[in-house]
C-alpha cells in the first residue's frame, strides 16, 4: 500500500467527496480534476461496477460508481452530482459522486492508521483516518481498493442485469455481493 | 495585444538563424577538439577531415537555412501581418510553441549526418589508413556536439525575444481551451531528462574515450608486444655489432621512449638485481616471455639464446606512463569545459521554470487582490504552460462570471429601485381610494338622510291623499246624493209644470207640493253647503299634497346630483383599482424577471464552485508554487458559496413578493368587482331617484288638475247653491203666487216654466259635478299610484344606499389590506435593495 507523500512538508492535501451522507477523502496527487455530471454511456457486459464511459474532452474514460464501490446505495444524478476524474498507475477512470466538497490540507499529525480490528480483518478500504474539528472523521480512501473491487466485480458480470440476490445467494463468501446485499 | 513592442519579422528569422549559427561555433570546437585529442592522423588524413568538413558546410548551410527559414516562416509572417486574421496566428502559435523542439531536431541532425558522411566520405578516399577507431572517435564527437548544441538552442528559443513573442501569441490566441488544442504535449518528465542527458553526454563520451585511447593496460601490452619485437628482430649469434644495429633500427621506429637490450650475464648493475630477483623463476623453465616489474619500475621481454645467454629488452615504465596518461590541462580543460556547459544548462533550464512561476504568481497576486483584467501570459508546451492556461481559463470564467454578477446586481438594483416608485405609487393610490370611499360613504350618508326625509314626506303626502281621497270618496257620495235629489226635483219640477193647468184647479195641491220643494230645495241647500266643506278640505289636502310633492322633487333632485357624485367618485376609486392592479401585475412580471436573473448567477455561481474546487486541486498538484492560487481558488469559492446564499435569500424573498403581489391582485379584482357592482347600484338609485322626479311631477300635474277640477266643482257647487237660492226664491215667488193665486193663471205659468228651466240647469250642473267628481277620483287614483310608486323606488332606493354603504364599507376594508399589502411590497422591496446593494459591494472589489 504506497504511503500518502510526507517527505517533502508535514501537510498533505486531501479532494473531500460527499457519497451518502459522509465524506470521503482521496489525496489531491491522485485528482485530475472534477466535472460536473453528464450522461453517462452503459457499457454491455463489462465488469458490474463499470457504470459506463462519458467522453471527457475527447478522450473516452470509464465511470465507477463510489457509492456502489463502497457497499451504498448507487449516486443519483442532480445539480451538485459530480464525477472526479482519478489517476492511479497511469489508470484514469471517473468516480461518480453525491458532491465535491473542498480540498483541505491537513496535518500529517492528524492522519490516524484505521482501526486495528479492522485492518486485521482484511480492511483495506480506507488507508488512514482524519480526524476534523468540529465534524465526523473522514476516511482517506485508497483508490487501489476501489481498482480491486472493480476487478473482482468483473467476475459477476453475467449476472449484472439479473436479480442480485441470487447472486448473493449462490456465492455467500463473496464480501462484494454481501455489501451490494445491503444496498 | 500589443504587438508593437515585438520585433519584426525579418529580425526574428535573423535572431534564430544567428543563434543557430552561434551555437555551430561551439559544436564544431566539440568534434575538432575531440578529433585533435584522440586521433593520432598522419596529415593527409587532417587535410581530406577539413576538406570534407569545408565541402559539407558550403553543400548543407543554404539547405540548414532554408529549412530555419520554413520553421519561423509562419511566426515573421503573423509579427509583419497589419492585423493578422485568426488562422494566422494560429498557425504562427503553433509554429512558436514547436519552434524549440524542432530547432533541437535540426541541430542534432545537422551534427549527426556531417559527421556520419564525412567519416564514411573518409574511410571511401583513404580505405586501410581511416581507422574504425578514427569512424568511432568522429562519430561520437558529432554526437555529442549535436546533443550538446540542440538542448542549448531550445533553451535559449525559449527566452528573451522569443519568450516575449510566444505570450503575445498566447495572448493573441486568447481562449485557454483553443491553446490547450493548439499546443504540442511535452512532460518536463521527458523534457528535463532528456535535456540533462544530451548535455552530459558531451563529458562522458570525451572520458570513456580518454580511457579507451590512454589506458594503462593497454599502454603495458603494447609495450610488451614492442619489446618482444626487438628479442625477435636480435640475431642468434649476437655480437656487440650486431646489437648495436638492432639498437640502431629500434631507434629508427621513432618510439619516444628508448629501449635497452641487455644480456644478463652482462647486464647493467641496476637492472641486473632488479630483474634476477624479480624473474629468476619464471625464466629457467620457457624459452622466452614478458613481464612488467613489481612497482612498475620497468617493462621488459627476455628471450634466451641456446647459447646460454638471456637477453632482455626493457624500457622504463616510469617514462611510458608519462607518455601515456592524460594530460592534466587536458583533465582541467575537460572539467573546465564541463562545469561551464553544465551550469550554462542548469541557468537555462532553472529559467525556464522560475520564469512562468514567477509570471503566474504575479498573475495570482494580482487575482488575490481582486484585479481581473487581462494580463501577461505564458505559454509553454509542458506542466507549466498547461497551468498557465488553467489559470487564464480560470481568470476568464472568473471575469465572466463576475461580469455576469455585476450586471445581474445592476439589474436587481434597477429593478429593486423601479419598486420604490411602484410602491409609493401603489400608496398614493391607496390613500387616494380611500379618501375616495370616505368622500363616497359621507356621500351615501347624505343620501340616505334624503331619503328617509323624502320616505317621511312621501307618508305625509300618502296620508293626506288618503285623507283627500276620503274626503273625495265622501264629496262622490254627496255629489250622488245631490244628483238624486236634482232628478228629484227634475222630476218634481215635471209633475209640477203638468200639474201647472191643474193647479188652478188644484192651488191646495199646489202650496202642498211647493212646501215639498222648499224642502227639497233647503236640503239641496245643505247638501251643497256640505259638499263645499269638504271642497275646502280637499283643495287644503292638494295644496299639502302639491307642496310635499315639490319638496319631493326637490330632494329628489339634491339625491341625484349626490348619486352623480357617488358614481364619479366610484369612477374614481375604478381607476385608482385599475392603476393599483396594473402595478401590481408589473410588480409580479419584474420580480419573475428577477427570478429569470436569480436563476442565472445560481448557474453562474455553482459554476464558479466548482471552478474554483478545480483550481484549488491544480493549486495543490503544484506544490509550494500553487499556494497563492490556493489562497485564490479559496477565496473564489467562499465568494461563490455567499453569493449563493445570496441567491438563495433573494429568491424567497421574491417567492414572498409574488405571492403578496397575488394577493393583492386578487383582493384588488374582488375589490374592482365591489367597485363596479356599486357603480351598477348607484346608476340604480339613480335611476329610482329619477322615477321618483318623474312621479311627482306627475302627481305634481295631477294634484293641479285635482285643484282646479275642485275649484271648478265648487264653482259648480256656488252656482248649484245660487240656482236653489233662486229655486227658494221660484218657491218664494210660487208661494206668494200661490197665495196670489187668484192674482192669475200666467204668472203661475210663466213661474212654472222659469222653473222647469232652472230644474234643467240643475240637473245639467249636477252632472256636469258627478262628472268631475269621477275624474277627481280617478286623479286621486293616479296620485295614489303615483306615490305608491315613489314608496316602492324609495324603498328600492334605500337598499340600493344600504348596498352600496354596505359596499363601501368592503372598499374601506380592502384599502386597509392593499395599505398592509403595499407596506409589505415597500419593505420587501427595501430588503431587496439592501441585497443588492451588498452584492454590487462584493462585485466592486473585482477591478475588471
Amino acid at each position: 500500500m504506497p504511503s500518502i507523500d510526507t517527505s517533502a512538508e508535514s501537510r498533505v492535501k486531501l479532494a473531500l467527496f460527499r457519497v451518502g451522507s459522509a465524506d470521503y477523502a482521496l489525496d489531491v496527487a491522485n485528482v485530475r480534476e472534477v466535472v460536473r455530471w453528464q450522461t453517462i454511456t452503459p457499457l454491455p457486459v463489462a465488469p458490474r461496477l463499470i457504470e459506463g464511459v462519458i467522453d471527457l474532452r475527447g478522450a473516452v474514460v470509464p465511470v465507477v460508481d463510489l457509492g456502489r464501490v463502497l457497499g451504498m446505495p448507487a449516486v443519483a444524478a442532480s445539480g451538485i452530482s459530480r464525477i472526479a476524474i482519478v489517476e492511479s498507475d497511469g489508470l484514469v477512470m471517473g468516480l461518480a459522486v453525491d458532491a465535491a466538497v473542498e480540498v483541505m490540507s491537513v496535518d500529517v499529525a492528524a492522519l490516524e492508521e484505521p482501526p486495528a480490528l479492522a485492518t486485521q480483518a482484511g480492511y483495506d478500504a480506507a488507508r488512514a483516518v482524519v480526524r476534523r474539528s468540529g465534524s465526523a472523521p473522514v476516511l482517506v480512501l485508497s483508490l487501489e481498493h476501489v481498482l480491486e473491487a472493480v476487478y473482482r466485480s468483473a467476475l459477476e458480470r453475467g449476472w449484472a442485469s439479473g436479480d442480485q440476490r441470487q447472486v448473493s445467494r449462490s456465492e455467500p463468501k463473496a464480501s462484494g455481493d454481501q455489501r451490494e446485499g445491503a444496498a | 495585444m500589443n504587438r508593437d513592442n515585438l520585433i519584426d519579422g525579418k529580425g526574428f528569422v535573423m535572431r534564430v538563424v544567428r543563434l543557430n549559427t552561434l551555437f555551430s561555433l561551439p559544436a564544431l570546437a566539440i568534434v575538432l577538439g575531440c578529433a585533435w585529442a584522440l586521433l593520432d592522423l598522419p596529415p593527409e588524413l587532417w587535410k581530406g577531415l577539413f576538406a570534407g568538413i569545408a565541402i559539407y558546410t558550403v553543400v548543407a548551410s543554404p539547405v540548414s537555412f532554408l529549412l530555419q527559414r520554413r520553421t519561423t516562416t509562419a511566426i515573421a509572417e503573423w509579427l509583419d501581418a497589419d492585423a493578422p486574421d485568426e488562422d494566422t496566428t494560429q498557425r504562427a502559435f503553433v509554429a512558436m510553441l514547436a519552434l524549440p523542439l524542432r530547432t533541437a531536431h535540426l541541430a542534432t541532425t545537422n551534427w549527426l549526418a556531417p559527421t556520419l558522411l564525412i567519416s564514411i566520405g573518409m574511410k571511401l578516399s583513404y580505405a586501410d589508413l581511416w581507422t574504425s577507431w578514427d569512424f568511432c572517435v568522429l562519430l561520437v564527437g558529432g554526437i555529442a556536439a549535436g546533443f550538446g548544441v540542440s538542448t542549448l538552442t531550445g533553451l535559449f528559443l525559449k527566452g528573451g525575444e522569443f519568450a516575449r513573442v510566444r505570450d503575445a501569441l498566447a495572448r493573441a490566441v486568447g481562449d485557454p481551451e483553443e491553446r490547450r488544442r493548439l499546443s504540442p504535449r511535452m512532460s518536463i518528465r521527458v523534457k528535463l531528462p532528456s535535456m540533462l542527458a544530451g548535455a552530459c553526454l558531451v563529458p562522458v563520451m570525451f572520458a570513456v574515450l580518454v580511457a579507451l585511447d590512454r589506458g594503462e593496460a593497454t599502454l603495458d601490452a603494447f609495450a610488451q608486444i614492442w619489446t618482444q619485437q626487438a628479442l625477435a628482430d636480435l640475431p642468434v649469434d649476437a655480437d656487440a655489432a650486431r646489437i648495436a644495429a638492432v639498437q640502431e633500427t629500434l631507434a629508427s621506429r621513432a618510439m619516444p621512449i628508448p629501449v635497452k637490450l641487455i644480456a644478463l650475464d652482462a647486464a647493467e648493475p641496476v637492472l641486473r638485481s632488479e630483474v634476477a630477483e624479480q624473474m629468476a623463476g619464471a625464466i629457467s623453465p620457457r624459452d622466452s616471455g614478458s613481464g612488467d616489474a613489481v612497482r612498475a619500475r620497468s617493462i621488459y621481454s627476455w628471450r634466451k639464446f641456446p647459447d646460454g645467454t638471456v637477453w632482455i629488452a626493457a624500457l622504463s615504465a616510469s617514462d611510458l606512463y608519462a607518455l601515456g596518461t592524460v594530460s592534466p590541462w587536458l583533465l582541467v580543460a575537460l572539467v573546465t569545459s564541463s562545469l561551464l556547459f553544465t551550469v550554462i544548462l542548469a541557468w537555462c533550464v532553472a529559467r525556464d521554470i522560475a520564469m512562468p512561476v514567477a509570471i503566474l504568481r504575479a498573475a495570482a497576486e494580482r487575482l488575490a487582490s481582486g484585479d481581473l483584467r487581462p494580463a501577461d501570459t505564458f505559454e509553454s508546451e509542458d506542466e507549466l504552460g498547461e497551468l498557465a492556461r488553467s489559470f487564464d481559463g480560470m481568470v476568464d470564467a472568473l471575469r465572466t462570471t463576475i461580469a455576469g454578477v455585476a450586471a445581474s446586481a445592476d439589474g436587481l438594483e434597477a429593478r429593486a429601485s423601479a419598486l420604490g416608485p411602484v410602491c409609493r405609487t401603489l400608496s398614493v393610490a391607496t390613500v387616494e381610494q380611500e379618501q375616495g370611499t370616505r368622500r363616497a360613504s359621507e356621500s351615501m350618508e347624505q343620501i340616505n338622510g334624503q331619503v328617509s326625509g323624502i320616505a317621511q314626506s312621501s307618508s305625509a303626502l300618502n296620508e293626506s291623499i288618503e285623507e283627500s281621497s276620503s274626503s273625495i270618496l265622501e264629496l262622490g257620495a254627496s255629489g250622488e246624493e245631490l244628483n238624486e235629489t236634482a232628478s228629484l226635483l227634475s222630476s218634481k219640477v215635471d209633475e209640477v209644470s203638468s200639474s201647472i193647468e191643474q193647479m188652478v184647479r188644484s192651488v191646495k195641491q199646489v202650496s202642498e207640493n211647493t212646501e215639498a220643494l222648499a224642502n227639497a230645495a233647503d236640503e239641496t241647500s245643505a247638501s251643497m253647503e256640505e259638499m263645499a266643506t269638504s271642497l275646502r278640505e280637499v283643495d287644503a289636502s292638494a295644496a299639502e299634497a302639491m307642496r310635499l310633492s315639490e319638496r319631493v322633487v326637490e330632494r329628489a333632485e339634491s339625491g341625484r346630483i349626490k348619486v352623480r357624485e357617488t358614481i364619479a367618485g366610484m369612477e374614481a376609486i375604478r381607476e385608482a383599482t385599475d392603476t393599483a392592479e396594473e402595478v401590481i401585475r408589473t410588480l409580479g412580471a419584474r420580480a419573475v424577471e428577477i427570478g429569470a436573473i436569480v436563476d442565472v448567477i445560481d448557474d453562474v455561481a455553482d459554476e464558479t464552485n466548482l471552478l474554483a474546487l478545480n483550481a484549488a486541486i491544480i493549486a495543490a498538484q503544484a506544490g509550494d508554487h500553487g499556494r497563492a492560487f490556493s489562497v485564490v481558488a479559496e477565496e473564489i469559492k467562499d465568494l461563490a458559496e455567499r453569493v449563493l446564499a445570496s441567491t438563495k435569500e433573494i429568491g424567497g424573498l421574491i417567492r414572498s413578493v409574488q405571492e403578496e403581489a397575488g394577493k393583492a391582485t386578487a383582493a384588488i379584482e374582488r375589490g374592482s368587482k365591489s367597485v363596479a357592482s356599486g357603480v351598477d347600484l348607484s346608476a340604480e338609485a339613480g335611476m329610482a331617484l329619477e322615477e321618483i322626479t318623474a312621479a311627482s311631477q306627475d302627481s305634481g300635474t295631477r294634484i293641479t288638475g285635482i285643484v282646479s277640477s275642485l275649484r271648478e266643482q265648487a264653482k259648480a257647487a256656488g252656482h248649484v247653491v245660487d240656482l236653489m237660492e233662486r229655486v227658494r226664491g221660484g218657491v218664494d215667488v210660487i208661494r206668494e203666487a200661490t197665495a196670489e193665486q187668484n192674482r192669475g193663471n200666467v204668472v203661475v205659468f210663466q213661474g212654472a216654466v222659469t222653473m222647469r228651466e232652472v230644474a234643467l240647469q240643475v240637473r245639467g250642473t249636477t252632472e256636469e259635478q258627478a262628472r268631475g267628481s269621477v275624474r277627481i277620483r280617478e286623479s286621486v287614483e293616479g296620485v295614489r299610484e303615483a306615490v305608491e310608486r315613489i314608496n316602492s323606488a324609495l324603498q328600492e332606493q334605500s337598499q340600493a344606499c344600504s348596498a352600496a354603504a354596505d359596499f363601501l364599507e368592503e372598499v374601506r376594508g380592502r384599502g386597509a389590506t392593499h395599505e398592509e399589502a403595499t407596506r409589505t411590497v415597500e419593505g420587501v422591496s427595501r430588503e431587496l435593495l439592501a441585497q443588492a446593494e451588498e452584492l454590487r459591494s462584493e462585485v466592486r472589489r473585482f477591478r475588471m
